[in-house]
């Protein structure tokens, strides 16, 4: 068994699976914000602040999706002395676990920073509220990367 | 050099288990929570003065849709640290 390979093989899926809902999150924001600056262009400055923030939350699952990729492919320079079928397993399931588990929440975020950029078009003034309502939605949507997170390092360190 | 066994076989594919189990069960709750913030946001922006019962029931509806990555979790942790081949 090469663990190398897996190791590879679970970096790449890792970030490759992970980027995909934070970029399709992020550009659905970006196209909201753009409907709702044609509509209220004197509070453009506004919108693109609330853009900018919820984009910053939702690039987080792909933030750590990155981290676990990084971290398989420095793997192979640490070759432990003793390494079972299962460490391999893991770094595998490592890479898997968080690409997909990246991939929900990332869409998840983009959904709420793409709703809060329509209500800003539609009422700029309320933009505390907004903000507020949304980094809380976003907060309780990225728990489940959290979890993919914790279960690819116990997969990576621990087993 | 790795030596496989039946056993080392299991332990192998419990680990691949827990990470498929919490990496796809971490899909659905993502999704379903951001849609519920996201249409949160919009009630929050056309009547400001219901945020705090518009918070309260985005929370809520996010906790039920929450309950089944946190069943992930579990069943990603028993295949972690319960199974011995």
């Amino acid at each position: 068994m090469n663990m190398e390979l897996y190791a590879y093989l679970g970096g790449a899926l890792s970030i490759g699976l992970g980027a995909i809902g934070a970029g399709y999150g992020i550009g659905m924001a970006a196209s909201e914000a753009t409907k709702a600056i044609t509509r209220q262009p004197n509070a453009s400055g506004k919108i693109t602040k609330v853009m900018l923030v919820g984009q910053a939350v939702t690039e987080s699952p792909a933030i750590f999706a990155l981290l676990i990729a990084l971290f398989l492919v420095f793997k192979v320079y640490h070759v432990p002395e003793q390494i079972t079928l299962a460490n391999i397993a893991g770094l595998l399931a490592a890479g898997i676990c968080m690409g997909f588990g990246a991939m929900g929440p990332g869409v998840g975020s983009g959904m709420a920073n793409a709703s809060a950029c329509t209500g800003m078009g539609v009422q700029p003034e309320n933009e505390n509220a907004i903000m507020r309502t949304m980094l809380i939605g976003q907060a309780v949507s990225q728990s489940t990367s959290v979890y993919a997170l914790v279960i690819s390092m116990l997969l990576l360190f621990v087993i | 050099m790795v030596e496989i066994t039946g056993a080392e076989i299991i332990r192998a594919a419990a680990m691949l288990g827990a990470g498929l189990a919490m990496g796809f069960g971490a899909i659905g709750p993502g999704v379903g929570e951001g849609y519920a913030a996201g249409k949160a946001c919009e009630g929050v922006a056309r009547e400001p003065e219901n945020a705090g019962l518009i918070t309260r029931t985005m929370l809520v509806g996010q906790a039920v849709s929450e309950s089944t990555g946190i069943y992930s979790l579990v069943i990603a942790l028993l295949l972690i640290f319960v199974v011995k081949a």
